[in-house]
């Protein structure tokens, strides 16, 4: 059977990264004894996918992860979460544990948007806040400068760091962005193609002059992802009775 | 939400915050305002190597259930925090209550490799704490050291108020009571340390004279009281069911160097290795019972949820019950995905059998320990494993699937010769010889054979304590005939050498075997930038040469010299319950050329049977 888990990462979990992540969740399914799948082979791993890494420093309050069950096990969403809830550390809370499809694609796979919230540690006038986004979104086009780093041959057939840099529109991705008490919501395009960072749309409020959008100076939460029907990724499994 | 000491843009500025946040699953959480005593257990290097020791999770274990004490964890910040807090002017802290450092009560730092001694300034440097204990008014934490290298506390002596010798179950919870009694009466430190002192097992440096000879040697070491023990008796556990349970080890949320549960399954050593120094300060070999580790491997297994499981000691093949302790292992770890990994053990048909059921044949490597390369070097050390040993226990390997073969040895033993050292390449190659001997269509490929040498480094409480150490220059050439002999073998394509390097074991051996004066140059070493030094990329001989000079310590006083019998040396005033005439006995016996039995074919009478428990009285109910 596969399980769609939805869980909080928060507080001193911010820092820590995301196969770190993966580690304490596997230890954590032991120590809860869900009866998750394991590999085959010399050194069995549980069958364990997760949705998108979030970033260090930023909280998750939608965040995913797809398991299997074991054929012959059985066991209830409202134990399942009772007993990995009483095995987390704080700023760790699994919020639904949902039976999906079995043809169902990863969570990873079918992340198509997500949206944030980025929360000022200072206090910042409302207004001062729209005046930013209004700036930003009223120009024609966003244009984000990303410098990739790549390892190619040179001419003597020896690997070195080249380094290239290319322009896009991020504006077209950008599917909401409203300013909210002491903040900004956001509702970004994500996945492997035109995945834009909210640090970034944060770095452009900044350059339009809003002073508490800089780096470290406000917390960030991604708070759902969804998919290209535009339902969170929750919406496709069921509660286990 | 939990308080934390360093802002966000520090923790995202350095290389795994992890390392600084705590909070971890079964970290405890206590508030100050409750307990009588702050008690800081320092590991003196980074996070990762310091969460992998487990006396110190069971020291955190064991204070922690007292409810007047909290006991925090503090390890060495990388070098890149480091360079943050000393811009930023941040005091050191504790993980838990993310706390300075400098206002704790006591700050213990466990002592277990020579090589971390620079990283103990640096706490002390971070922490706003002065170095030395003549300098620490009573404002400040009560220093205490303890752990393998406090068997020579000497070297460090100007910097910790107390040394503790011996196994930490045993007097702490006595020590703690006698703080919190002396802090309730508002004594001084020096009245308490006056009190500690009489204490089993607490060495105050303080409070003892050292006077030398014209040669530098020591001429005497005396109390300075009448109430302050001329000899520290090492303190041990009698009975190791009986020690506190490990109730709730702490699950680091990065990936440690050894991130596995560890099962502890004795103490001590029953071989008498005599170049080692825990087979020798770690007597008598004590078993726990099979039903107490089948208990705590189930217990700890399900409180961590980790996904390997490793037995702990110095030698597990001995272990009385380990064929029903196996037993038990590989039927509990079957279902769930847990893996057993298996260090020292002796390798026949019994552990072969066990380890082709818990890993892959194909990928996995045997380990053999030889540590010399001719059976009269091996006779000299009292290693106790013959050539017939390794060869038959390689070849039960190769017909059982394995061709990967790790050998261990050491250069510089006393009594070496040029024999002994091409003796290394020339085992190697008889073991490669009888790999081929196989029939081709029963062996999978090449053999593959890696041997690392590392140099000998004399340690105090050991049989060669005496023995002298030898040149960088001699050191290498030792290590290049290996190599070059290595090139003259007919596998040498099947064969491949490393060897540790030769200057770090030279200072390793200098501060094993300091005295007092030593302290001086590992002050100036660390001022001159010296830290992490067990780290090759951090290590700079330039600091410690430097040192040398601006402390004027010859360090070949410590090393190259081989010692007198009757030389009184730094830490004969510990008994560590060997005696030294046992001491001398084995160091003779060595130099005919001869082993000695082990403890359960014959008492050698080495001075341990008083602690009445363990080996020493196993069928003499």
């Amino acid at each position: 059977m596969k399980v769609r888990i939805k869980f909080e990462k928060t507080e001193q979990m911010r820092f820590i990264g995301h196969l770190d992540i993966m580690r304490y969740f596997q230890k954590a399914m032991r120590r809860a004894d869900i009866p998750i799948k394991y590999s085959e082979g010399f050194s069995p791993h549980q069958i364990m996918s997760f949705g998108a890494p979030l970033s260090m420093g930023v909280s998750g309050l939608g965040e995913y992860m797809d398991i299997e069950l074991k054929e012959d096990s059985h066991i209830s969403s409202q134990e399942a979460i009772r007993r990995l809830n009483e095995m987390m550390c704080t700023g760790m809370k699994v919020t639904k544990f949902l039976q999906i499809p079995d043809n169902s694609k990863p969570a990873m796979a079918l992340m198509d948007t997500a949206d944030f919230k980025a929360e000022f540690k200072t206090e910042v006038k409302e207004t001062d806040i729209n005046a930013a986004i209004e700036k930003l979104m009223s120009k024609e086009s966003i244009l984000l400068t990303k410098v990739s780093k790549k390892k190619k041959k040179n001419q003597f057939g020896k690997f070195v760091e080249v380094e290239t840099t290319s322009v896009v529109d991020i504006k077209p991705f950008i599917y909401k962005l409203e300013a909210i008490k002491n903040g900004v919501y956001m509702h970004l395009s994500q996945g492997s193609t035109n995945n834009i960072k909210p640090a970034a749309v944060m770095e452009f409020l900044y350059e339009e002059g809003l002073s508490a959008a800089k780096k470290n100076e406000y917390y960030l939460y991604r708070l759902d992802m969804y998919t290209d029907e535009g339902k969170a990724l929750d919406e496709y499994g069921c509660e286990i009775i | 939400m939990r308080k934390l000491a360093l802002s966000d843009d520090i923790l995202l500025s350095v290389d795994k915050p992890a390392r600084y946040i705590g909070g971890e699953l079964n970290s405890r959480d206590k508030r100050l305002e409750d307990v009588d005593i702050r008690f800081i257990m320092c590991f003196p290097d980074v996070y990762e190597i310091g969460m992998s020791h487990i006396g110190m999770q069971i020291l955190y274990d064991m204070l922690n259930k007292r409810e007047d004490t909290f006991c925090e964890r503090l390890f060495s910040p990388w070098v890149d925090l480091d360079k943050i807090l000393r811009e930023k002017n941040i005091p050191l802290f504790s993980l838990e209550s993310q706390e300075n450092v400098k206002d704790a009560d006591i700050l213990g730092i466990t002592l277990q490799y020579e090589m971390c001694y620079t990283n103990i300034l640096q706490i002390l440097e971070l922490s706003q704490i002065p170095m030395y204990s003549k300098d620490r008014g009573e404002e400040y934490p009560i220093v205490i050291g303890g752990g393998p290298c406090s068997y020579n506390p000497e070297s460090l002596a100007p910097f910790f108020d107390i040394f503790y010798i011996g196994e930490g179950e045993v007097v702490y919870d006595k020590l703690l009571d006698l703080y919190k009694e002396c802090k309730s009466e508002n004594l001084s430190k020096h009245e308490f340390l006056r009190k500690a002192a009489k204490l089993e097992g607490m060495y105050v440096p303080e409070f003892y004279d050292v006077s030398y000879k014209e040669d530098g040697t020591i001429a005497s070491f005396t109390p300075k009281y009448e109430d302050v023990p001329s000899v520290v008796h090492r303190v041990v556990v009698q009975n190791m069911d009986t020690v506190s349970y490990l109730s709730k080890p702490v699950v680091p949320f990065i990936k440690v160097t050894q991130d596995r549960v560890v099962l502890e399954i004795m103490r001590g050593c029953i071989r008498g290795c005599r170049f080692c120094q825990a087979g020798n300060v770690y007597r008598p070999q004590r078993e726990h019972s099979l039903d107490y580790l089948i208990n705590y491997a189930k217990t700890m297994l399900d409180i961590t949820g980790a996904e390997e499981i490793s037995l702990s000691s110095l030698s597990s093949s001995d272990y009385s019950q380990l064929d029903k302790l196996l037993d038990f292992l590989l039927e509990y770890t079957k279902d769930r995905g847990i893996n057993i990994s298996l260090p020292s053990l002796r390798i026949d048909a019994f552990s072969l059998d066990v380890m082709s059921k818990v890993q892959d044949v194909k990928k996995s490597s045997l380990t053999f320990a030889p540590e010399a390369g001719t059976q009269r070097l091996r006779d000299v050390i009292n290693k106790g494993i013959t050539e017939e040993d390794i060869l038959s226990g390689s070849m039960e390997a190769f017909k059982g699937g394995w061709n990967k073969v790790k050998l261990y040895f050491m250069l510089g033993l006393p009594t070496e010769t040029d024999e002994d050292i091409k003796g290394i390449p020339l085992l190697c190659e008889k073991i490669a010889e009888n790999y081929y001997s196989i029939p081709k269509d029963q062996r999978i490929g090449k053999v593959s054979i890696t041997a690392s040498s590392s140099f000998f480094v004399p340690k105090p409480f050991t049989p060669f304590q005496w023995a002298k150490m030898e040149t960088e220059e001699e050191y290498l050439r030792r290590a290049h005939l290996v190599k070059d002999t290595f090139r003259e073998q007919l596998n040498q394509k099947s064969m491949k050498y490393q060897y540790h390097d030769a200057e770090v074991t030279l200072l390793e051996g200098l501060m094993a075997r300091g005295d007092r004066k030593i302290a001086d140059v590992i002050v100036n070493a660390y001022k001159n930038g010296a830290m992490y030094d067990s780290w090759s990329d951090q290590f700079n001989m330039e600091y410690w040469l430097k040192a040398y000079e601006q402390s004027g310590i010859d360090p070949s006083f410590y090393t190259l010299r081989e010692r007198d019998l009757d030389e009184l040396f730094p830490w004969d005033f510990i008994d560590s319950g060997v005696t030294k005439e046992f001491l001398i006995r084995e160091w003779k016996t060595a130099h005919e050329d001869k082993i000695s039995p082990n403890c359960r074919q014959q008492c050698l009478g080495c001075g341990a049977r008083k602690y009445n428990g363990g080996v020493c009285f196993e069928g003499k109910n």
